[in-house]
């Protein structure tokens, strides 16, 4: 697990955000659509590039490393499990991809499945679960890819309101000692999942500190709505 | 405002099922059968004549004579051949088309699709004054022995030129229409762009790489203007069957019909295969 550094500079879209990450730390970015914390995460894993700015994990600089080389999975709101591919073959992916057998890939594979509780989906096919396993799968692949860091766009955003408590306390385990930034607009995700709340408005950040005292004592607009649990 | 209605990074909004089937009418003017029927008749009705001029006696010895054989084996290798090589030529430029944005990529694509709309004849004669004795490479190719016209290998080079944009234009279309999500996951988990193209681009357009594939093969199988400009009407090395078949027509007739059945009932096979799998 390593440490965290960004800055990035989008000039079109107002961001200007210097974010620090310490390692095994997790950090909840909230704040209203729009307000650039997907792109963010498009900066860190390198699919979007800033204006001006630096990525550092650990003590490599990655502003010129494609992202296939940066050690960062990225969980989106959807699950996006490669529909030609079994649930075991998804999961086996990146450990094939960086070069492991076929054997010990599936074997990796199915011991990420089983710590997302999900070993007796292996051999479906991803049209064959629902939203709520295939996350859960999703979730299994990440972890599979061993990545320095794991960033989470509103992992349950399109999910039924019934099945996030379950993967909530899926990603609760799995996040617990790995650097993660996960994008949220639930004040629970936050609860459970963050060690810290960064909050950003129109490209800034204007609010940051421990989850339980922005949680606590919002001061920020965005922060005060999350708690009152206006937003939804 | 919802939070789930945001496009996330990967782009990955929720989109609406897309709507198959006519739905319900709403009343299409019933004049229009006339015209349709018209239209369905033009096509079907020449079909019907050329397979009532067969002979069904003598069809088995027309198709399986010395001459109509070795035009049907002579197509068959030509039109495999080429189709090999526009898979292997368009896969990678579809996806230099799909995937990426150039300076004057609009125009590279217009004219690499120009084939499709270019009278055949001109195609071959554009090819001729390429590869021909004289033309723009063929000078320096005499030069080291080599004399692509009249021979087989100019079969296969008219029939690519020809059948390349066909597999060019359904492939482009799937790969845009498959998007770039899947790609970027893969990228994510740590899969080179070799990797990400071999394992999650490939295999995702499947079926357009199949259809287009499919309609190049036809389309190969079927050419004949571009084949007897640059190739010539050689008995066994470039005498495809659509050139026998022209050939055939006048002294010949009955083997010039059943050679053309045949190829009605690739043509038939082909259009069914491809509407099987959804491709058309």
């Amino acid at each position: 697990m390593s440490s965290l550094h960004l800055r990035a500079v989008i000039v079109q879209r107002g961001i200007d955000v210097t974010l620090d990450v310490a390692a095994g730390e997790t950090v909840a970015l909230t704040g209203p659509n729009g307000a650039g914390k997907s792109s963010l995460l498009g900066v860190i894993s390198g699919l979007l590039r800033p204006d001006e700015g630096e990525v550092r994990l650990g003590d490599r600089i990655l502003d010129r490393t494609p992202p296939h080389a940066r050690g960062i999975a990225l969980l989106a709101q959807d699950p996006l499990l490669f529909p030609h591919l079994s649930v075991l073959a998804n999961v086996a992916f990146a450990p094939r991809a960086r070069g492991v057998p076929r054997r010990q890939a599936n074997e990796l594979a199915t011991r990420h499945l089983t710590e997302v509780g999900a070993e007796m989906l292996a051999g479906r096919r991803p049209t064959e679960i629902s939203g709520g396993q295939a996350q859960r799968v999703a979730v299994a692949r990440a972890l599979a890819a061993e990545p320095e860091l794991l960033l989470l766009d509103e992992p349950m955003a399109s999910l039924d309101v019934d099945v996030r408590p379950a993967l909530r306390q899926t990603l609760r385990t799995a996040l617990a000692d790995r650097t993660a930034v996960i994008v949220t607009h639930d004040a629970a995700d936050a609860r459970a999942l963050a060690d810290r709340v960064v909050v950003i408005e129109h490209g800034h950040i204007v609010e940051e500190g421990p989850t339980e005292q922005v949680l606590e004592h919002p001061q920020s607009g965005f922060a005060v709505r999350l708690v009152s649990g206006s937003i939804k | 405002m919802p939070a789930s209605s945001s496009p996330d990074l990967l782009g990955t909004a929720r989109r609406t099922d897309r709507q198959r089937g006519a739905g319900p009418s709403v009343g299409m003017p019933r004049w229009l059968w006339f015209p349709a029927a018209l239209a369905a008749a033009f096509i079907i009705v020449p079909l019907v004549a050329i397979i009532l001029r067969v002979d069904l006696a003598s069809f088995p010895a027309l198709i399986t004579s010395p001459s109509a054989l070795e035009a049907l084996w002579l197509s068959l290798r030509t039109a495999v051949a080429s189709t090999a090589l526009c898979i292997l030529l368009g896969v990678p430029l579809s996806t230099v088309l799909a995937r990426t944005s150039f300076r004057g990529q609009g125009l590279v694509r217009s004219l690499v699709l120009l084939p499709l709309v270019l009278p055949p004849v001109v195609s071959g004669l554009a090819l001729l004054y390429t590869f021909g004795r004289r033309g723009l490479l063929g000078q320096s190719l005499d030069l080291v022995g080599i004399q692509v016209p009249f021979t087989t290998l100019a079969v296969v080079m008219a029939q690519t030129f020809v059948a390349l944009p066909f597999l060019v234009i359904s492939l482009e279309g799937a790969l845009r229409t498959s998007g770039t999500r899947y790609e970027a996951v893969a990228a994510t988990l740590g899969a080179r762009p070799t990797t990400v193209f071999r394992r999650v681009t490939l295999p995702l357009v499947g079926p357009g790489l199949l259809s287009g594939s499919v309609l190049a093969f036809a389309r190969c199988l079927g050419e004949f203007g571009a084949t007897i400009t640059f190739a010539g009407n050689l008995p066994g090395v470039t005498s495809t069957m659509p050139l026998q078949v022209y050939l055939l027509r006048v002294d010949d007739p009955d083997a010039a019909v059943a050679l053309s059945l045949v190829l009605v009932v690739v043509a038939v096979a082909v259009i069914g295969f491809a509407r099987h799998g959804r491709a058309l």
